[in-house]
Parts: C-alpha cells; structure tokens; sequence
C-alpha cells in the first residue's frame, strides 16, 4: 500500500509539451486507470511514475519521498509493458528471475517467488519455454509474473491487453481483476479502452493534452461528467449532444428550444443554475447530453421531456440488445439502446423518441456540465 | 507467374553453373595444380596424371611458412576480438543513447569505410613508425582495425537498432545497469549478427595483403599472404607454383572450415530484425 503524489508535473520533448501541469495524488490498494484518447500523455505520465522519463518540472512524490532522481529500481515499482517486452533468448524462468537475481536473491529464494507467481498465473507448466515458443496470452501472463515475483509496492500497467484479441482480452481482463484483490498493492493501469476503465478502475483519471479532464470513480464520472469531453469518452456508445438555445429560466425549470423547433423543460433551481459564472442568459447556446439508455420510445410516456421524431439510419443487433441511430430532419443523430424484447426496427422506419428530461446533462457553450441534484435522483431507476 | 516451362528452368541452370563455374574454377585449378608435381604443372590438364602430395610437405616442413600460419592467426583473431569489443560498446552509444552528433558520427564511420587502402597507406606507416611497431604484429592488428571496425560498428549499430526499446527499458526497471543489458540481454540477442560481423572482419583481416606488406620486414611478422608472395625457388628464375599453390590451398582451409561451422547462424544473423519478444 503506498502512496503516489505528482505535484504540478509538466513533462516536454524539445518544444513540445506533453504534460502540462498536473497535480494529482493516489493512495491505498486501489487500483487507477489512467484513460484518454491515444497522444493525450497517459502513457508519459507512466513513465514519469516509475523513472524511465525525469519530469521537466515538478515532483513525483512515492510514499512522502520525492523520487525525482531515483533510478526505476529503487522506486519499488514494476511494470508490465503493452509489447510484454519478455527477453527473448531467456526461458519463463529466467525472465520471471532475472530481477530477483540483479538484486542479489538466493538461488532457493528466487526459485521459490518465480513458482509462487507461475502458480499464481497458472504458468507453471511453461517454466522452461522461451516466450517465442508462448501464445499472446501466455506472453501477457509471464510478463506479468516478472513484476509479480519482486513484490513491487506499486504495479504499473501500460496498455497491457491492448494486443491480445478480442476474447483474450475480456479474459485477462478478468485475471487482473482477481489479481488486484489478490495481491493488494497499489495498481496504475494506462488503457485507451473506457470498457476497460470502466471494470478495472476504483478511480479512474481522464486526460487529454496533457492535463487531467476529470477524476473519480468510474460511475460518478459516468453519471455525473463535468464536461462535455468527459461525457463522451465515458460510455459506449457514446452519449448523445444536441444544440439548443435557452429561451426561459424559471425559478425551478430551465426551458431550452431545439434547432428542430422542440422545447424542453429541465428541472433545476436557481442555486444550481447561479453556480455557473457568469450565469446563464437567455439566448445562449448549449448542449444538452443525453446517454442512449436515456432515451424512450414510449411516445405517451407522461414523462417529461421532448418528443423528436426521425428515421432509422443504422440498426446493430448485438444480441443481448440493439443499437440502433437515428437521424433527425435537422440532420443531427440520436442512438438508443433497444432492449431485445423490444420490436427490432428498420432501416428508414420513422420514430418518434422522448428524451427524458430528468436524465439530460446540461452543458455550457464552454462545455463544462452544470451540475443538478433532481438527475442525480433519477440516476438510479 | 504460374510453373516455368523446362525451356526456362534449363536456361536458369545453365545460367546458375556457369556462375558456379566461375567462381569456383579458380580454387578448383589452384587444389589441382598443388596436387601436380614437376613440369606437369605447366600442362593444361585438368586432372593430374600422377597425384602427388610433395608439394604440401615442402609447405608443412618450412617453419617459415608455419611461424606466418601462426602470426595470421593471431593477426586475425585479435583484429576480430578488439574490433568486436570495441564496435559492440560504440554500436551500444551510437543505436541507444541519444546524444549530440551522433548522426555524424555515424556519417563518419560510414565514410571512412569508402577510403581505398593505398589513400592511408603512408599515413598509416608513419603512424607505426610513431608508435614503434614496424616489422610487429601488432602494427597489422591496429593497421586492420581501421578497416574492420568502422565495418563492424556500423552494421551492430544496425542491428541493434532493431531491438525494440521495451526491453531495454524493461531491463532497466529490473534493476539492470547498462553494463549488465549489454551483456546479458543484449549481446546473447545480437550473437547472429556478432559471428556474421566477427567472421567477415576475419576474412578481411586473414586475406589482408597491402598493409602486411608494407608494416613488416622479416619472417618474424610475416603473414601468410606475403609469405605465399614471398615464396622463391632454387633461383631468382624458378617460380615455385607447387608450392605456391599448395600454400594457397592450406591458407584457404581455415575459412572455409570457419564458414561451414557457423553457417547456419550466419543465415540467422541475416534476419535477426524478425526477431521480436
């Protein structure tokens, strides 16, 4: 269990800044999944925890300590490398062992770690094998057994499933989620995935450009996102935006009109509403956000919120259930989530969809949300 | 292209022997002719028409031409091992640490490569003469080291280049010094590369004849291509090609005894880049 502190870390190659300013600190046997689109720094930042980058300003702080120049090893960190990165001409053991054997192990305690972690990671049998002689998930779970046997106090994970297909990857996906419990230590995970974020996370960090959007654990970055960039990389499919101008405020109703002539209402008071500064004028153009599960073809629903009608553009049949995209006449797209019992649509179908009022997150024409507790209540159906 | 027809795979053989040939003809006349005796030597046939292995044992008997056999040896296997040492460190600097001018430096190494021998033959002498090492061996080991180890460093920083950087860094997180990635990873990585680099830096240092011929004096220094060069018979007119040729022969053996042993790594070495974790 230890702790990780960046303080104000920036990090640039040449003129180029990749990190710009973060401060972020994590503690306990969590595990946190550092997530963002590819180029957003995520994986710099890794490599700034464990030492194969110096930050260009700022600390890095391990358990109080800053580690600034401290070589990886000293950090009581390991890694497992997205490319696994296993030494080719080494068999399991000797990969699993060439650490322990740096670090000045006896030959009876090295051969005891490395079977614990093979055991652990059910790599027992593969012990003599070189890693060109292993499958993709065989090579992930010897790469993850060479940072198991040195009992690193902090793992970190740098895209580690993201070449393995897609069955395998669900699969080890699993395994590292026993292993966190098992194991207890703090974990750092860098994935692009948000499924993966989603499952493995206790906290999970949004970046892009090299700063932190948005941290916190998985579901309150799913339920209540605090910007637009946030909302949309958090869920799949992803949420749905529409434009719309507000044209009332009322003491408990905010009233916003659709570029497709729709009205809706949305609940929130003016306390909520004046925590945006400068506060919201009539007029103003924002974006209201609404998740595909959050959007009902019950036309008669007496729910609140506003009734659009378009044609079915693309239908996915998932099985289990059916996304499906529609197209509205100001050329905008909703998807919805269609539960398999519903009646499967086609292709040009005209519908009609409620999007439910109490569920939309709003957003500022700078795309930061503004918060409201009435959807907070309907967040859990 | 579908199957060839027989018309085009015969003109394929064809072409293919008459390369065989080619090559292989000259060593082919020169076993022959060290297996002849005499006149017979000036014939023209190309079998002998008495089989004879006296002129292997005028070679085998003249310590001169042993102690050269001896001092080739050594010539070559320590132009081989320092060129080696020294290339594998610098490739080392030049494909894994980034520091300024090393894209010149490379650009150097490359160019000095092009430079015909005779262009540094004097500077050199006058570099041995400096350092005392006229008429020594070790005046050849350092004369070929500006031919190998240019050759050498460049084609290792190629090589090494191609090991992904992952496992550099993963080593590094092990707790490895740079020391200890070099020798133990990355050096057992690269041995198909090192035999393939090590054993054309023996070649060019075993059949190396200009520099030999230049920094020595006496039998004491000699290598065996100036020996052979050297050979005289019973007077300043008589060209002795028995022996000449016999002593080509033998000089030949080793090399190809070399080639045979690590031929198969040689192939390897060749696609070492396909090589990934």
């Amino acid at each position: 269990m230890s702790t990780i502190a960046l303080k104000n870390v920036t990090k640039s190659f040449r003129d180029h800044q990749i990190i710009s300013g973060i401060d972020l600190e994590l503690s306990g046997n969590a595990c946190t999944v550092l997530v963002g689109p590819s180029g957003c720094g995520k994986s710099t930042l890794l490599r700034l925890i464990c030492g194969l980058e110096e930050p260009t300003t700022g600390e890095v702080h391990i358990d109080g300590r800053c580690v600034n120049t401290l070589p990886p090893v000293e950090r009581g960190i390991a890694m497992v490398f997205q490319s696994y990165a296993l030494y080719p001409h080494m068999t399991v053991f000797d990969n699993m062992a060439f650490a322990l054997k740096i670090s000045g192990c006896s030959k009876t305690d090295i051969a005891q770690r490395v079977h614990k972690a093979a055991k652990t990671l059910n790599v027992e049998h593969l012990l003599d094998r070189k890693p060109k002689e292993l499958s993709g998930g065989q090579r992930q779970r010897v790469a993850i057994g060479r940072a198991i046997v040195r009992h690193p106090k902090i793992f970190l994970f740098d895209e580690p499933l993201s070449n393995l297909d897609a069955a395998l990857r669900v699969k080890m996906r699993h395994e590292l989620a026993r292993l966190k419990a098992e194991l207890k230590t703090t974990m750092i995970y860098v994935t692009h995935d948000q499924s993966e974020a989603m499952t493995l996370a206790d906290t999970i960090v949004v970046m892009r450009d090299g700063r932190i959007e948005q941290a916190g654990t998985p579901l309150s970055l799913y339920h209540h996102p605090e910007n637009l960039f946030v909302a949309g990389f958090i869920g799949s499919p992803t949420m749905n935006f529409l434009k719309a101008i507000v044209e009332k405020i009322q003491s408990q109703y905010l009233v916003l009109r659709f570029d497709s002539g729709e009205t809706l209402s949305i609940p929130i008071t003016r306390a909520e509403l004046s925590a945006r500064k400068p506060s919201l004028s009539l007029g103003e153009t924002i974006t209201v956000g609404i998740r595909p599960e959050d959007i009902k073809e019950e036309v008669s629903s007496t729910e609140d919120g506003a009734i659009f009608s378009g044609k079915v553009s693309l239908v996915e049949n998932l099985g289990n259930e059916t996304h499906v995209w529609v197209t509205l006449p100001g050329g905008a797209t909703l998807n919805l989530r269609q539960a398999k019992k519903d009646v499967p649509h086609a292709l040009g179908q005209e519908v009609a969809l409620l999007v439910r009022a109490a569920r939309c997150h709003i957003f500022d024409p700078q795309g930061k949300a503004i918060q409201r507790t009435q959807k907070e209540a309907a967040c859990s159906p | 292209m579908a199957r060839s027809s027989p018309l085009r795979r015969l003109g394929f053989g064809l072409f293919c022997s008459i390369i065989v040939v080619l090559c292989l003809f000259p060593f082919y006349w020169a076993m022959v002719s060290s297996l002849k005796s005499g006149t017979e030597i000036f014939a023209t046939d190309l079998w002998p028409k008495a089989l004879t292995f006296q002129n292997y044992g005028t070679i085998l008997q003249d310590a001169s031409f042993g102690r050269s056999f001896l001092n080739s040896t050594l010539v070559a296997l320590s132009t081989v091992g320092m060129a080696l040492l020294l290339s594998i460190t610098a490739s080392f600097a030049l494909a894994r640490i980034p520091f300024r001018g090393r894209k010149r430096i490379l650009l150097a190494i490359l160019s000095v490569t092009m430079f015909p021998q005779v262009a540094v033959l004097s500077g050199m002498f006058e570099l041995v003469r400096f350092f005392g090492l006229y008429n020594h061996c070790s005046a050849l080991i350092l004369s070929y080291m500006t031919i190998t180890v240019p050759f050498t460093a460049w084609t290792l920083t190629n090589f090494m280049r191609e090991i992904p950087k992952e496992l550099e860094e993963a080593a590094i997180i092990d707790g490895a010094s740079y020391l200890t990635i070099l020798v133990k990873i990355f050096l057992p990585i690269l041995s198909p590369a090192l035999v393939t680099t090590g054993l054309l830096a023996f070649i060019a240092a075993w059949n190396e004849f200009l520099f030999a011929l230049t920094f020595t004096l006496t039998n004491q220094a000699r290598t065996v291509p100036v020996a052979i060069s050297l050979l005289s018979g019973a007077s300043q007119h008589e060209l002795p090609w028995g022996n000449i040729m016999a002593a080509s022969v033998l000089v030949t053996l080793p090399l190809v005894v070399l080639v045979v042993i690590f031929q198969r790594r040689i192939i390897s070495g060749l696609t070492v880049g396909a090589v990934k974790g």
